[in-house]
């Protein structure tokens, strides 16, 4: 195994996280046997940290067609734990990794074998809202403090709130919500087309969407479903026939991808503003159609690589030296979360047995990520996200990119 | 062999290491009762289905659906309504499929299975979508919650549902077993051998093979209705082709024509699984590998490994 | 035309499962996985030479390669073991070939623009069309027109057809079974390599690329009747244009539709369409 992955570094110079992964496998592997003795006190040197192990356990896809994700994710949570040196309250804090694979069963064992067998203290994951939703019930009755690194779904923030759960990411409402205005108001847009794979998520953007646009719809919602992989011009034609001034986007992934490519390809997007939720013109959509990326593009997004603070620099340039590649919106969502882990864990000077007060902790974190200001809703356990309204450029040096035009602050799920 | 199995699986919440192991173990029963359901058709009906997913499904979906309705007739009624559901499937899909032979039924069981994962996926307003229905109550009934609590207050709400999880696997084995050893389950192991001697002889095949298919569905319907309860949700995934494969995988390694070696299949994979996942990102070439080691090496399943030596059955 | 554009793409990967079925009496699950692995391999030539036409030559061939690799070394001890050994079989190596592909390119999707010559599009009956269409079409029309011609005109067609029906009987003519299969199953895998160079300017490549279209091109080779060209060109089209208009007005039950397409004609002719296997 250690000669694939000495290969693997050299080959794609990037994702230090496999050789991390199984070191820190092998030590924990060790770790876990003395903790299973009773009691596991972790005493290393004196300079190091003297508390008990904190065990934080990654439910995130590693194959499948998220993987993508789920290894943008896993670094950046990574990263700003190695910033910290994986220490924080007097303890020394150890990544243990399960696949979430992509069905919900493989999900749920994943989660159920880091909760129960590897005893982890807290559990960070989950790109897909099923799978996210799935596990909340287990992980509320469980007690184990959960962040939410990705899934989007309203409903975790909403019906589903729980007291141990909170979320770094953003829900479906959030980017979506001042789109509908700023299209109307600042792009001039009357005659606006939807066009969404129909799934849960899709109709949420949707819906977010109609909240604040109070314009003409072209035609009825384009809504292709989810993972679509026959021919898009069927999709793109239905654009093309309502003759739309403007279509708002939501496709993330492959997708996206393959919408794009077709659309660019057969020339529907020349009259038309598209605009959209930043996932669709989002990094890894943006290394898939290259050239056929639409330029001029506005979306919303709560981050851009291009964002002009000292933090956000400072996240971009260190994640490019540790992988070897740009950030992505899913890394910066793990570093946060990453940052939370840390904060709350000072804040509670390590002693995590109360998990009210640990939770506490978890909720009151404040702090400048690369976003902007970050602290959580106490309302829905979901972060307060600022929503950058960007434009699709192609820069000389980084390539194709998204520079923020406008920022609306301070976009809070409305819980219900 | 299956007395130690019993043996071994009645006193794990005793000596087990970690509640972890008793989930496994829950998870394990589940795919076997799902498992043995499948092997009753393929294995003594000779009727390969790649659709059983379908009847799996649907028994979790009945729960999703029906809870709030359920929840008064407690865990029986949850159970009931999951064979339910897979009878009320089984029967205008199985009287259609069971024309077929060979692989075309293998097909046309396929076709059907997506055919209602599509359902599952797409009507959103009916099944919840990719999202599925989530809230279903463990539905464990209370003396046992109780008991369970007191034996084994270490494994929480693990070990009474493992009490359920045990006794539906030993119940539905029971049953399949009592079925193939009838003169009913002969009679199907006489149409998978010679189907044209058997009519000659005056059996109306097509009935029997519709029975063995809806009987089949009935257990996967109890499978999935357990998963439902267990987890608390019913997902499209539960549908897809993938869980049928899976689950003829899981007959295919432990041995076609032993419900015992369905269960040793049905083990087998779901520990596999978990355990090649917690040491490597490469848990696909692992278990890609070992699925094409037990073709090669092992073609009478795992249960072949257990007759070197004793009585041909 | 869009539903044709993609039965053409189809065509590509049932056309090799349906001659592998047909022939050997072989059921992979891995042809997806021959899709896949063309894609990826397209990909690798486009970004280290540039040129889409030799990716279009070397894709294929390296699929074939592998193709006929896996028959020898391993499907060929299966032969008696019929269906279900080899479903087992090949799930196997599409759990390998997914984690490879994974290992050795990243989890990153990835993607190559069509040739110079081949982008853009144009204007036709009031309709819009790209140019990469019209060659996905053509490509698709050329390899079915050489497949009939193979097969009901050449010596090797006749070969290939009488192994369908009677595998004793020609095995007692003296041909070479064992060659011929292998060669089929490399054929086979030919193709859905090259499905996969064709579809990889327009799709994201992804190492889960290979799940959806194997059940589609199962559906289609079974529909069409194992074995059979035409049947193949047949169940494309069928599924093709199913698919395309069912997802275009029955939005929420469009998969449904196809599979539900899928079961009445197999359960009005069990053999598929223009199935000769009894």
């Amino acid at each position: 195994m250690s000669e694939i992955e000495r290969y693997l570094d050299s080959k794609l110079g990037e994702d230090v996280d496999r050789r991390g992964f199984l070191k820190l496998s092998a030590s924990a592997a060790g770790l876990a046997a003395l903790a299973a003795c009773g009691g596991g006190t972790v005493t290393p040197g004196p300079s190091g940290p003297t508390g008990a192990e904190f065990k934080l356990g990654i439910v995130l896809p590693y194959s499948n067609v998220y993987a993508e994700l789920g290894s943008s994710i896993t670094n950046g949570i990574q990263l700003y734990l190695n910033k910290v040196g994986n220490q924080a309250g007097n303890r020394k804090i150890t990544v243990f990794k399960e696949d979430e694979k992509v069905s919900t069963d493989d999900a749920v064992a994943a989660t159920k074998k880091l909760v129960e067998q590897t005893s982890v203290d807290m559990i960070a994951g989950y790109v897909l809202s099923p799978n996210a939703v799935a596990n909340r019930d287990y992980l509320t009755s469980n007690k184990v403090p959960t962040i939410i690194a990705n899934a989007g779904a309203n409903v975790i923030s909403r019906a589903k709130k729980s007291d141990f759960i909170y979320r770094t990411s953003f829900s479906n409402w959030q980017p979506t919500h001042p789109m509908g205005s700023y299209v109307q108001d600042k792009l001039g847009l009357k005659n606006v087309l939807l066009v969404y794979a129909n799934y849960p998520a899709g109709a949420e953007t949707a819906q977010s969407f109609r909240e604040t646009y109070t314009g003409k719809f072209a035609a009825a919602d384009v809504a292709p479903p989810l993972g679509y992989t026959g021919d898009w011009a069927v999709w793109v034609s239905k654009i093309t026939a309502a003759n739309p001034d403007g279509i708002y986007v939501f496709l993330s992934g492959t997708d996206s991808v393959g919408f794009l490519n077709k659309a660019n390809e057969l020339g529907a997007l020349k009259n038309i503003k598209v605009t959209g939720s930043g996932f669709f013109v989002e990094q890894d959509v943006l290394g898939s159609v290259g050239d056929r990326a639409p330029v001029g593009a506005v979306s919303g997004l709560h981050w851009a690589l291009t964002l002009d603070t000292k933090e956000n620099k400072d996240f971009v340039a260190a994640y490019r030296k540790a992988y070897n590649k740009p950030p992505d919106v899913f890394a910066m969502d793990g570093y946060d979360t990453g940052r939370v882990l840390v904060d709350a864990l000072n804040a509670v000077k390590g002693d995590t047995k109360d998990p009210t007060k640990f939770l506490a902790a978890i909720g009151a974190v404040s702090f400048k990520s690369p976003r902007g200001d970050f602290k959580f809703d106490a309302a829905t356990h979901n972060v307060i996200n600022p929503v950058y309204i960007r434009e699709l450029v192609k820069d000389p040096q980084l390539g194709y990119t998204n520079k923020v035009v406008a920022t609306v602050a301070g976009v809070a799920d409305p819980g219900k | 062999m299956p007395a130690v199995l019993l043996a071994v699986l009645v006193s794990l919440p005793f000596w087990t290491p970690s509640r972890y192991w008793v989930s496994v173990a829950i998870q394990a029963l589940i795919l076997a009762v799902f498992a043995m359901s499948l092997d009753l058709l393929l294995g003594f009906g000779g009727m390969p289905s790649f659709g059983h997913a379908a009847f799996y499904g649907m028994g979790a979906y009945a729960c999703g659906k029906l809870f709030p309705q359920l929840t008064g007739g407690g865990l029986l009624a949850f159970l009931a309504a999951g064979m339910a559901a897979g009878v009320i499937a089984a029967l205008p899909i199985g009287a259609l499929a069971v024309r077929a032979r060979g692989i075309y039924f293998l097909m046309l069981t396929l076709a059907f299975a997506q055919m209602v994962w599509g359902l599952a996926f797409q009507w959103t307003s009916f099944t919840g979508g990719t999202e599925g229905m989530s809230g279903i109550p463990q539905a464990v009934p209370d003396w046992l919650q109780e008991q369970g609590q007191n034996v084994w207050p270490a494994l929480r709400t693990a070990g009474p549902f493992y009490v359920v999880a045990l006794t539906v696997a030993v119940l539905a084995f029971a049953g399949l077993t009592a079925i193939t050893r009838s003169p009913f389950g002969r009679a199907l192991e006489g149409i998978r051998e010679n189907e044209g001697r058997m009519r000659a002889l005056g059996y109306p095949t097509y009935r029997y093979r519709l029975a063995a298919f809806v009987i089949a569905a009935a257990f996967a319907g109890l499978a999935g209705a357990t998963t439902a309860l267990y987890n608390g949700y019913a997902n499209p995934s539960q549908l897809y082709w993938h869980t049928s494969g899976l689950v003829l995988i899981a007959v295919i390694v432990g041995g076609t024509r032993s419900l015992l070696g369905a269960v040793l299949g049905a083990f087998f994979v779901t520990i596999v699984q978990l355990v090649i996942s917690s040491y490597t990102e490469h848990w696909q070439l692992l278990l890609g590998a070992v699925f094409i080691a037990v073709v090669l090496f092992l073609p009478g399943g795992l249960i072949s490994l257990g007759r070197l030596g004793w009585l041909r059955r | 035309m869009n539903g044709l554009v993609f039965a053409g793409l189809v065509f590509l990967l049932a056309a090799g499962l349906s001659v592998i079925f047909g022939v050997m009496d072989v059921l992979n699950l891995a042809h997806g996985s021959f899709y896949m692995l063309g894609a990826y391999a397209a990909f690798a030539v486009v970004s280290r030479t540039g040129s889409f036409w030799l990716a279009l030559l070397l894709g294929p061939l390296t699929v074939g390669l592998i193709g006929a690799v896996m028959e020898l070394v391993l499907f060929r001890r299966l032969y008696q073991r019929g269906h279900l050994a080899q479903v087992l079989l090949s799930f196997g190596f599409t759990l390998v070939f997914v984690d490879l592909v994974r290992s050795w390119f990243g989890p990153r999707t990835y993607g190559i623009a069509p040739p110079p010559g081949l982008g853009g599009a144009f204007h036709v009956a009031g309709a819009n069309f790209t140019k990469y269409d019209v060659f996905i079409l053509g490509v698709s029309l050329l390899v079915g027109a050489a497949l009939l011609v193979g097969w009901r005109l050449l010596k090797v067609g006749a070969v290939l057809r009488a192994g369908v029906s009677d595998k004793e009987m020609v095995g007692l003519l003296g041909i070479d079974l064992g060659l011929v299969f292998t060669l089929t199953f490399a054929f086979g895998a030919a193709l859905a390599g090259l499905g996969g160079v064709v579809a990889a300017p327009f799709v994201a490549i992804h190492p889960a690329m290979d799940d959806n279209v194997l059940i589609l091109a199962l559906v289609v080779v079974v529909l069409g009747g194992l074995g059979s060209i035409e049947g193949a060109l047949a169940g494309s089209l069928l599924i093709g244009l199913a698919y395309s208009f069912g997802t275009f007005y029955l939005q929420e039950f469009s998969i449904a539709i196809v599979f539900a397409l899928m079961a009445a004609v197999l359960v009005l002719r069990p053999r598929g369409l223009f199935g000769i296997r009894t």
